[in-house]
């Protein structure tokens, strides 16, 4: 079974950016799914479309094998997300986002604090849960932000650059607990710049580059995938592998000031 | 949308309200008002309550989907009922202004010159009525046309405070029509359940459609 099956994405910015470009992806259930790309490669508008926060110029999106539209409620109870700029409540407290996030997925009010409670102890977050959100450090804002997109138990998890900004402790936590959550079925889609965690974190990985998908594949294999489509080099890493295939070899890499 | 999610998002929404720093230009608004009051020839001494109401929740009645910055982005993320949602929007605006009203209407009135008549009272309450379902139709439309998605104070509101005089002037005139020609409140009341009825049945469908439509939705990275 697909979690997400994403067929000739195309999307163009009212500037006249092609954001994604004929972007056609599958995503297995049960996976922990890397998704790497350059800086404005697609990532975020993709994941943004898969949110209902945008909708694609063409194209189409199922999510669990049923087509999405974005008036669809059924599909956003099954989502859970951790956007790039997160968007909560700032002048809530940590404790009543929650509640209030909690409250609209259905929870009942005392499994809701129950595991609310858990979550804030997971993430380190007890004694600043009674704190408004916008005295949080960016890493405290990405946690309460994946609190609030695991508080449901959702079946598919979308995470945008979470370990961005956050320390090293919990980071570590984060990523036993997004392998606990994929050990459990549900599904994860995780982006991020830090090309080694994704290589020793997921289980399978796409790479895209100008909106599309230049290359998907299990991580296990990944390494033959990307030396059959380039010819006979080989790549010692994910890194090297990624630079490789998305680099510009026409273009002159050099700072003319610096070489005086 | 189910009764303690719509309880919810009423109660959310009546929290921000009252924790919002913005509500501090209240405070300018009443002293205007009391000044007015004092005004011989006001008439009822109703009028300045209604225009600092008015006047300082017009952002509750013209930006109910920004109420706080990127509100409308973060509950498109979650299964939220917009039908629900805006009805629950709506009605937290019904009981911003009703909650504004009584406190506007304790501070203006204990400084007009003579205290109000029962018929003055009557009149007001009618009044509101008159006026309080076509607004929040008026506002609603104006939430999805001109969104105002991020500070609590925007340079927009200045011309939106504007506009809200104007619609507050024609959202009057049948008032003025059915009380103050034809002195019928029968009429006038007719008329504010009519208004209430299109809110119900045009309005909040047509802003719930209107909330998740790619015309609506945040404009973040385009």
């Amino acid at each position: 079974m697909k979690a997400i099956e994403l067929g000739s994405l195309i999307k163009t910015y009212e500037t006249g950016r092609r954001a994604l470009d004929g972007l056609t992806m599958a995503v297995p259930a049960g996976s922990l799914f890397g998704f790497i790309g350059l800086n404005g490669a697609g990532k975020t508008t993709t994941i943004r479309i898969l949110a209902g926060l945008l909708s694609a110029d063409s194209g189409s999106v199922r999510l669990f094998e049923r087509d999405v539209a974005r008036r669809d409620r059924w599909h956003k109870g099954q989502l859970g997300f951790v956007l790039d700029r997160p968007v909560y409540f700032p002048w809530m407290t940590g404790r009543e986002y929650l509640g209030f996030v909690g409250r609209l997925y259905g929870i009942e009010p005392r499994e809701l604090d129950r595991r609310s409670e858990e979550l804030f102890e997971f993430l380190d977050l007890e004694s600043q849960a009674d704190d408004t959100i916008d005295s949080y450090s960016t890493g405290m804002g990405k946690k309460i932000s994946l609190a609030a997109a695991i508080v449901h138990r959702p079946r598919l998890i979308v995470l945008d650059e979470p370990l961005e900004g956050i320390d090293a402790l919990s980071a570590a936590a984060i990523k036993e607990t997004l392998s606990r959550i994929t050990a459990s079925g549900s599904t994860v889609l995780i982006t991020s710049h830090v090309l080694d965690t994704i290589e020793k974190l997921c289980t399978e990985i796409a790479l895209i580059h100008r909106g599309k998908v230049l290359l998907q594949s299990t991580t296990a294999t990944i390494h033959e995938q990307a030396e059959a489509l380039v010819g006979d080099r080989q790549f010692s890493s994910l890194e090297e592998l990624f630079l490789d295939l998305v680099s510009d070899r026409q273009k002159t890499r050099h700072l003319s000031f610096l070489e005086t | 949308m189910t009764q303690p999610v719509l309880r919810t998002v009423v109660s959310w929404e009546l929290r921000y309200f009252f924790r919002n720093p913005r509500q501090i230009l209240l405070l300018p608004l009443v002293l205007g008002g009391i000044l007015l009051a004092m005004w011989p020839h006001i008439g009822s001494p109703f009028v300045p309550v209604f225009l600092v109401v008015f006047l300082g929740t017009e952002r509750e009645f013209n930006n109910i989907l920004n109420r706080w910055p990127s509100q409308h982005e973060a509950m498109l993320i979650l299964p939220v009922q917009w039908r629900g949602a805006v009805v629950a929007k709506n009605l937290a605006t019904i009981l911003m202004t009703l909650l504004v009203t009584m406190g506007g209407s304790i501070i203006i009135l204990y400084f007009a010159p003579e205290p109000p008549s029962a018929e003055q009272t009557l009149l007001a309450l009618l009044y509101l009525l008159s006026v309080l379902f076509p607004l929040i139709a008026a506002g609603n439309a104006r939430s999805t046309h001109s969104p105002r998605p991020g500070r609590m104070v925007d340079i927009d509101d200045l011309p939106e405070a504007v506009i809200s005089l104007v619609l507050l002037g024609v959202a009057s005139i049948p008032f003025a029509v059915f009380w103050g020609v034809l002195r019928s409140p029968a009429l006038t009341l007719l008329y504010s359940t009519a208004a209430a009825v299109y809110w119900l049945l045009v309005s909040v469908p047509r802003t719930a459609e209107a909330a998740t439509s790619s015309t609506t939705l945040p404009r973040i990275m385009q």
